[in-house]
């Protein structure tokens, strides 16, 4: 029926009532209370959710335009063009999280408990404790600046720093200071033609998430197209990714790249001169490629044919979780002719330091000093509790140290446990004032004010470093966080950049390398002890740890949004899982979807079985991140931590038994 | 809406920032069968060990162009086929009969068992764009409608159309690689449909879905 008089159909006016409905729809819920949008900005700014210094714009409305509701990539930006990663979005979460801490807390002798305490008295507190005493600190997830300023207090101090983030899908920076003189070069993947990933599941874990995936649509765009190869234990999401997957156990990744480096050696002699040492292991008869494969359970020709990839013109992607495997896959690079190659591992383009932030500065070590006694322990963003490996001894470190301080901005499973606790803003509550290099080794800075004003008494993480440095009787040239953002923007020329925020790209060419002589003899003597590992033992399944974005550096699990991307092979949400190939499961006797018990040499964690072909049916694929004790209902007591059974990053062995 | 994925990387951006902006529900740990995503990563494995791929797939409601199995079903016009094209959800109108649900073969109707909680503060971080459902409401992907609002509203106050691209759905937004296209098909997407890579889900249906892959390219 139709009212043609009136010359509207009946199509028609349902159409407008639709849009009508509509409307209501989007206007709003009766029965909810709504806020006054108020006026609107757009902040550009930095995140700060990672080290990677993306550009963003933050969308604030709300009274006094204080509440953050979106966050969108700069476009232009060096780092992210526009782009984004789960993790810079749900910063937003993470700025409202009910868990936040409110003001600092400090332990109460006569009840055990943390308590407030003004922000005077805490530091007074902290210059107490630290006076006379040893300090020892561990550095987690910090910004470059702030890395800067907590090494520059700990040379000061004399104090040792230890690096508290988690090694899996952290960039091989041991192996590039041994071999190639600097941490400091990035994979030039946007340029790359031929891409072989060691291991690494660089497209879920890589220390620039945003430039891992701009990079992989790069190599997707027009006729040059790269071939991209992984070679791993489980169909991880680069592997799916990939043109091809190369099903190889953990443990034998560096026996896999002698292989192909023999292959290499085989095609073209020349190229052993890139590094004698590491050629001439390779060499040896059993890496070859039919005895490899034979070893490995691959075809050989897969050997042969990544041999020929990487030679015209390839790179090795590893991460610094194994030093066996980044090791092997550095030294790959150099028979490849990789280092310094444009599409291969290329220099980064730092600017200058600002002044006060250079030297000295403290080294870095991956091990908690065992000869401190009780030493005073200062966790910047470092969680050990729940992140530090076991043959790491922090968490012996953190038992038997006399004060233990933390800084965050929630009471995180270290944080907990710890006498004084200084809560620090979270990114969008932070100026922001990065530097860096893109992976295909321009440098940039990017910079831009807070986004919304403090929820809390909290301190930017410059302010809370500076007052932890004078507590410690560190002087630096900086009387506050102003005034130590003003000198790092002008030495920068950036102080309009922080202002307004927003980038600039740098010119200048990096400076030229110093390689050794043979910058492949210590990783030949490193795969060569790595190669007298023990293998399976009574513990027959390899353990393929790995970390999803959503809880990339092992953090993450507190915020919602997070829990819906974090199972990429599965559907199966706050529970970890573990993977194994059907005909390992039937041999076991458990059924898809079973509680199970994953136990190791070190220890035992409870799991749910998921099934599937994408794994080879010698190992076992464990997702960290979950396993929380603390930080609210959204992490805490979800899920088990595959860190229980591992003693350090190497790969290690497991067996899976049903739980019921 | 085009989802080129040669180039997607399945690195979950998308989802989370339709999350973000549209209000979805936190969600419940100790009822994880009953998460609300709109956008969500399908991943489909094939083939046997040594010879498997895996096929990850950002998966949105698919606004079926022809005769969209929800809004046949739904009895009270709380789901339809709108002038643009576009299927959206009245959640005022919505009776929570969940037929809609059944009728959907793309699972892209999500229902809300209870109502969702954003626990203090976490509400400071609502669009302000968009309303917040209610319990027993069915909800789903509306191509960010809110924001074809906006741009249309936008375009008014200037005296001007719509500009082509203007109209940016969230997930479209965040994309890293690019993956995500939108637009008209007769305007920015023009040609997508008659790309030689180009399908859509479950095709012998005949639905038409408005959501088009393209899909991996072999070499």
């Amino acid at each position: 029926m139709s009212d043609e008089k009136n010359g509207l159909s009946r199509r028609t006016l349902f159409q407008l009532a639709g849009i009508a409905g509509a409307a209501v729809a989007v206007e709003g819920c009766a029965e909810r209370e709504r806020r006054p949008i108020g006026p609107e900005r757009n902040v550009q700014t930095t995140c700060g959710a990672c080290p990677a210094g993306c550009g963003i714009v933050v969308r604030a409305v709300g009274p006094g335009s204080q509440d953050a509701v979106r966050i969108t990539g700069l476009s232009g930006h060096p780092v992210n063009d526009g782009g984004m990663c789960p993790r810079g979005i749900a910063e937003i979460q993470n700025l409202y999280h009910p868990e936040r801490l409110r003001g600092p807390l400090a332990r109460q002798p006569a009840t055990g408990k943390l308590e407030p305490i003004g922000w005077a008295e805490a530091f007074e507190r902290l210059a107490d404790k630290t006076r006379g005493s040893e300090v020892v600190f561990g550095a987690g997830d910090l910004g470059r600046g702030e890395r800067q300023l907590l090494r520059g207090i700990a040379a000061r101090r004399e104090a040792a720093v230890v690096d508290a983030r988690l090694p899996w899908g952290a960039a091989p920076v041991e192996a590039m200071r041994e071999m190639l003189g600097s941490g400091e070069w990035r994979f030039d993947l946007p340029r790359a033609t031929f891409v072989l990933s060691l291991g690494a599941d660089w497209l879920q874990s890589f220390p620039s998430p945003v430039e891992a995936q701009r990079a992989f649509g790069a190599m997707r765009e027009g006729p040059r197209r790269a071939c991209v190869v992984t070679a791993d234990a489980r169909l991880s999401v680069t592997a799916a990714r990939s043109n091809d997957w190369f099903p190889v156990a953990r443990h034998h990744l560096p026996e896999f790249a002698l292989s192909v480096a023999h292959a290499m050696v085989r095609m073209s002699p020349a190229v052993a001169a890139r590094s004698p040492a590491f050629a001439a292991l390779a060499g040896e008869t059993r890496f070859g490629a039919t005895e490899t494969g034979k070893r490995l359970g691959i075809r050989p020709h897969l050997i042969d044919w990544t041999a020929s990839g990487l030679g015209m013109g390839g790179v090795v992607v590893v991460d610094g979780a194994d030093r066996g495997i980044e090791a092997a896959g550095m030294a790959l690079n150099l028979v490849a002719g990789a280092i310094g190659r444009p599409g291969g591992v290329v220099a980064a383009a730092l600017p200058p330091l600002p002044a006060g932030l250079g030297e000295p500065q403290a080294r870095e070590t991956g091990e908690f000093p065992r000869t401190r006694a009780a030493p005073v322990v200062i966790l910047a963003a470092a969680n050990p509790v729940q992140l530090a490996l076991a043959g790491s001894g922090f968490r012996e470190g953190l038992a038997r140290a006399s004060f233990v301080v933390s800084l965050s901005p929630f009471l995180d499973e270290s944080a907990e446990r710890a006498d004084l606790v200084l809560p620090v803003s979270t990114p969008l509550e932070s100026r922001n004032l990065t530097w860096g290099c893109t992976l295909d080794g321009r440098g940039f800075v990017s910079a831009g004010p807070a986004a919304v004003k403090p929820l809390y008494d909290t301190l930017e993480w410059p302010e809370a470093l500076l007052r932890v440095g004078r507590a410690l009787s560190v002087e630096l040239p900086w009387k506050d966080a102003g005034a130590y953002f003003a000198a790092a923007a002008e030495a920068l020329s950036a102080q309009d950049l922080l202002k307004k925020g927003g980038f600039k790209s740098l010119e200048q060419d990096p400076a030229p390398p110093s390689l050794p002589a043979d910058p492949g003899a210590w990783a030949a003597e490193t795969v060569r002890s790595a190669l007298s590992r023990p293998g399976p033992g009574a513990f027959p399944l390899g353990l393929a740890v790995h970390v999803p974005l959503a809880f990339l550096g092992g953090s993450g699990a507190h915020l919602p949004y997070l829990h819906g991307i974090a199972q990429v092979s599965g559907r199966e949400i706050w529970q970890t899982v573990v993977e194994l190939h059907p005909d390992t499961a039937r041999a076991l006797h458990i059924p898809e979807g079973a509680p199970v018990w994953v136990d190791s040499a070190r220890g035992s964690i409870q799991a749910v079985l998921r099934l599937r072909q994408g794994i080879r049916p010698d190992s076992a694929g464990l997702a960290l991140g979950l396993g929380r004790k603390a930080l609210g209902a959204f992490a805490a007591e979800r899920g088990t931590n595959p860190l229980d059974l591992v003693e350090s990053a190497e790969p290690a062995f497991v067996r899976v038994r049903g739980a019921t | 809406m085009a989802v080129d994925l040669d180039r997607c990387t399945a690195c979950g951006a998308c989802t989370v920032a339709c999350a973000q902006e549209n209000n979805v529900a936190l969600g419940n740990p100790d009822r994880p069968d009953q998460l609300i995503r709109w956008m969500e990563i399908l991943p489909a494995e094939r083939g046997k060990y040594p010879e498997v791929s895996a096929r990850l797939a950002p998966s949105p409601c698919q606004h079926c162009d022809r005769e969209p199995p929800c809004a046949r079903v739904c009895p009270v016009y709380a789901t339809y086929r709108n002038v643009e094209g576009l299927i959206p959800q009245i959640y005022e109108q919505c009776i929570g009969c969940r037929y809609c649900v059944n009728a959907c073969p793309y699972t892209c109707k999500h229902f809300n068992w209870s109502r969702p909680e954003f626990p203090a503060p976490f509400e400071r971080g609502l669009n302000p764009d968009v309303s917040v459902r209610n319990a027993g409401v069915m909800e789903k992907c509306n191509f960010c409608y809110h924001r074809l609002q906006v741009v249309r509203d936008t375009a008014a106050q200037e005296g001007r159309e719509p500009k082509l691209g203007e109209y940016r759905t969230a997930c479209q937004e965040s994309c890293p690689t690019k993956a995500i296209r939108f637009g008209d098909l007769d305007g920015e997407l023009e040609g997508v449909r008659e790309n030689e890579r180009a399908f859509t889900l479950l095709e012998d249906l005949g639905l038409m879905p408005k959501v088009i892959y393209l899909k991996e390219k072999t070499s």
